[in-house]
């Protein structure tokens, strides 16, 4: 009898114990701090820059030229120099003592720029783990900036497969392209306050309303997919000089190949061209009134590109229309703006501005011999079987041989608050 | 059925809450760059269109683009509101300039986008600065166009026009560290105690209304020297074009003339002792402008009332009692002389030298008391209203002497 109640008591204090440990492991696994880090403890990359490194070093040969910045390396070439924007999360004393390039710890952000030089991206970058005392963190890649030397001396392949390849890179990291420096651009503070990294990035989605940005189909997203389909890559131009920075035009890649830069009135006809253009200013001289400037602002536009075949002969129809709004017209008082025919005609006028911009843009894509505009995706899909007889010469022997007819409807729905 | 229906209502009550709620085009403030000021200069340097970008000597090429019409010939620099704060900041400053170069105001103003990170919002814009040299080549309306037709500009905004250049204003951080803009904007709200400003009718909304029916409009005049900020005077326009300045002393007079001060401060030697100054200080007026036709002749009457105040009397005030209404009706009147040759001064630089109907004054008038005379001048009013004679007469009252006698 007093065994048996023993065995239930003891039975019933195994059992409880028991619960309570089992709380205990359970309130451990699921409160989820056992593998935390700070944010203070990472070091978020905001932007990268390529540049090519001053001189080549050969492998095996010292660390004489850069100094710090450098490896001793058994393979490959001191080819790239390879820079990180950094978050300076942590406000130090020495930050609130207003030097130049840091910031106060209020609002504005701080950051510093490190680099070092090597071949391999990946090498350099776990080698730059020396220069700092936390992991690098590259979810928040804004933008990735490249020196046109870089892309000259060995495309953009090299350089890119390491972003796309590694599962911390995100997709819709920016790319750009400078004619300059690149690092440079990591060391300016844009008179915002803001990193110039989340600066840079945030510039290109000003592109519903600039037209002069590429913006579309030129983030790592668009720049691997193109890759993967051989064919063009579009990345957007940026400068710094003096201080104010700028994006506008862009460069054309064709297999990782540099080919070349277009202007901005070029990107803004290639936008055209898509249909992609979300707004846009186009200005078109008075014929009346020399010297004054007349700007149609876009609202909405409804493109077409068709392909025909013609027997061999293969051309393309653009058909756009577009409602906007009187912009500007910097000769509002000699014209009556009220007047149906006044509109009408600045539609005409307006009209064929359109087209010769877009035809701009056109031949400036052939003289270069890059598709930007997925001419070939057109074909494909509409003409499927004439486009299998001509997709290996696509880019230098059909696409700068087609020709473009373009129809262009200007709608002037509104002129502006004041007439 | 029952269930069904409260589920229906349910469901749209939900569906009410999520547009109702409002937020689904929100956009935080930090996310908007507010453009305070404009300026708009001359470009260093012409360029021809289809010119590079780039190769126009003295444009920075990351400030401009490649332009297919027009020639690079304005400057266009907007003052853009900091909005992150920074206390330990070097300079202090709460804004910042950016600027772009090209011919078409809207067309600079969006290639400008690839230099700032937020699109740009204009609804809260303060003024607008023209340099002389733009006004020289070109006409007030053209450089203004866009910023009467776009609909995201107020027609409160304040135009200046400066003789130098207009972007160093945007660059200018006030003693005080209020944000530049708005204080460019603020001075001119003194007006109404400063005679010397044009403050009232000069504002974008006015000026549009006078370029639209063909009347002068005049605009306060800005000076920056040596870190010192200065409103006083007008650019005086023949319809859209510059045509010189006119001195404070000429504002005060035009102001009488329309009437539009609402307090003034005038100075003249005092009547028994001429090394010293008497001041009178306007608390309100009554002013008439009125025009009558004798046959062909048109001829305007102003008849001034002015009530106010001793404001300053630097003569010895033992040697003169400001208690004998003898000597007050003498200050009243010296100080309606004086009232008048303001007034005959604005007329002698506005109407005879620079032949302009400052702010349509005078058309205005003809158009309501003598619209049929009206019909038949207007065509030729500029010609008809330079040789209008103008009959003053100005009474002045002074009601008090201050507080001490």
């Amino acid at each position: 009898m007093l065994v048996g109640m023993g065995a239930t008591m003891l039975c019933k204090w195994c059992r409880r114990s028991f619960g309570c440990i089992l709380i205990i492991a359970v309130s451990l696994c699921s409160s989820g701090c056992w593998d935390r880090k700070e944010l203070e403890e990472r070091h978020f990359v905001l932007a990268v820059a390529i540049d090519r490194a001053d001189q080549g070093v050969g492998p095996g040969e010292g660390q004489d030229t850069s100094g710090v910045e450098s490896f001793v390396q058994p393979y490959g070439s001191k080819r790239y120099r390879l820079s990180f924007q950094i978050m300076d999360l942590v406000p130090t004393q020495s930050s609130m003592s207003s030097s130049p390039g840091s910031q106060g710890p209020h609002g504005k952000m701080r950051t510093y720029v490190i680099s070092s030089t090597g071949e391999s991206l990946f090498e350099i970058l776990r080698d730059m783990l020396g220069q700092v005392s936390q992991g690098l963190w590259f979810e928040h890649v804004q933008t990735i900036v490249i020196s046109e030397a870089v892309v000259r001396q060995g495309g953009l392949q090299p350089i890119i497969d390491f972003f796309r390849r590694d599962k911390e890179m995100r997709w819709l990291t920016k790319i750009l392209i400078t004619s300059g420096q690149a690092r440079s651009l990591l060391e300016y503070q844009p008179p915002s306050g803001e990193a110039s990294g989340i600066f840079m990035s945030k510039i290109l989605q000003n592109y519903g309303k600039n037209p002069h940005i590429a913006g579309w189909h030129t983030d790592m997203v668009d720049t691997a997919k193109a890759f993967d389909n051989n064919s063009r890559v579009l990345v957007s131009r940026v400068e710094l000089l003096d201080d104010v920075i700028k994006v506008g035009g862009m460069a054309l890649f064709i297999g990782g190949e540099f080919i070349g830069y277009v202007d901005e009135y070029a990107t803004q006809g290639g936008k055209f061209l898509s249909g992609i253009e979300k707004s846009a200013i186009i200005t078109v001289e008075c014929p009346e009134h020399p010297g004054k400037m007349i700007a149609f602002e876009l609202f909405h536009q409804d493109t077409q590109l068709k392909p025909h075949v013609d027997k061999e002969k293969i051309y393309y129809t653009l058909d756009i229309t577009m409602t906007g709004n009187l912009g500007e017209m910097q000769c509002g008082q000699l014209h009556d703006t009220m007047d149906t025919d006044e509109i009408h005609k600045l539609e005409d006028l307006v009209a064929v501005e359109v087209k010769h911009n877009v035809l701009y843009a056109f031949h400036t894509y052939q003289r270069l011999q890059v598709d930007a505009d997925n001419f070939s995706g057109k074909l494909k899909a509409y003409e499927p079987l004439v486009w299998e007889k001509v997709k290996d010469h696509w880019d230098d022997k059909t696409f700068p041989a087609i020709s473009l007819d373009v129809s262009v409807k200007v709608v002037i729905e509104n002129i502006g608050e004041h007439k | 059925m029952v269930v069904k229906k409260e589920f229906l209502a349910c469901s749209m009550l939900l569906f009410l809450c999520m547009l109702t709620a409002g937020c689904w085009d929100r956009r935080e403030l930090q996310e908007r760059n507010f453009v305070l000021a404009v300026a708009i200069d001359m470009a260093d340097a012409g360029c021809q269109p289809g010119v590079k970008a780039g190769q126009v000597p003295g444009v920075n090429r990351t400030e401009t683009f490649f332009q297919p019409h027009g020639a690079k010939r304005y400057r266009l620099s907007l003052q853009l509101l900091k909005l992150q704060a920074d206390g330990e900041s070097k300079d202090n400053t709460k804004t910042y300039v950016i600027s772009n170069t090209g011919e078409s105001m809207l067309e600079m103003i969006r290639d400008m986008l690839g230099q700032s990170s937020k699109s740009l919002w204009f609804e809260h814009l303060q003024v607008i600065i023209i340099s002389e040299a733009v006004l020289k080549q070109t006409g007030l309306s053209e450089v203004l166009d866009f910023f009467i037709r776009d609909s995201e500009i107020r027609s409160r905004v304040k135009l200046y026009v400066t003789s130098g250049q207009a972007r160093p204003f945007l660059e200018y951080t006030p003693p005080s560290k209020e944000i530049g803009g708005m204080y460019l904007a603020d001075i001119s709200r003194l007006h109404t105690r400063n005679i010397h400003v044009a403050g009232a009718r000069t504002d974008l909304g006015f000026t549009s209304q006078y370029l639209d029916n063909n009347a002068d409009p005049v605009l306060p005049r800005i000076e920056l020297a040596d870190k010192i900020v200065k409103l006083g005077g007008i650019a005086v326009f023949k319809k859209d074009q510059f045509v010189g300045y006119a001195d404070e002393y000429a504002v005060a007079g035009m102001k009488m003339i329309a009437g539009t001060e609402k307090s003034a401060i005038v100075t003249i030697p005092c009547p028994d002792d001429p090394e010293h100054q008497v001041v009178f200080e306007l608390y309100r007026h009554d002013t008439r402008l009125q025009p009558h036709v004798d046959g062909d002749n048109i001829y305007f009457t102003l008849d001034i009332n002015m009530y106010g105040n001793i404001g300053e009397l630097q003569e010895d005030n033992k040697a003169q009692n400001t208690m004998d209404p003898q000597y007050l009706r003498k200050l009243e009147v010296a100080f309606a002389d004086e009232i008048k040759r303001t007034v005959f001064y604005a007329q002698q630089v506005l109407q005879k030298q620079m032949r302009v109907d400052g702010v349509g004054t005078f058309a205005r008038k003809m158009r309501a008391y003598e619209p049929d005379v009206w019909e038949k001048v207007k065509d030729q009013w500029d010609e008809t209203y330079a040789r209008i004679p103008l009959i003053v007469s100005v009474n002045v009252y002074i009601e008090n002497v201050g507080s001490h006698q």
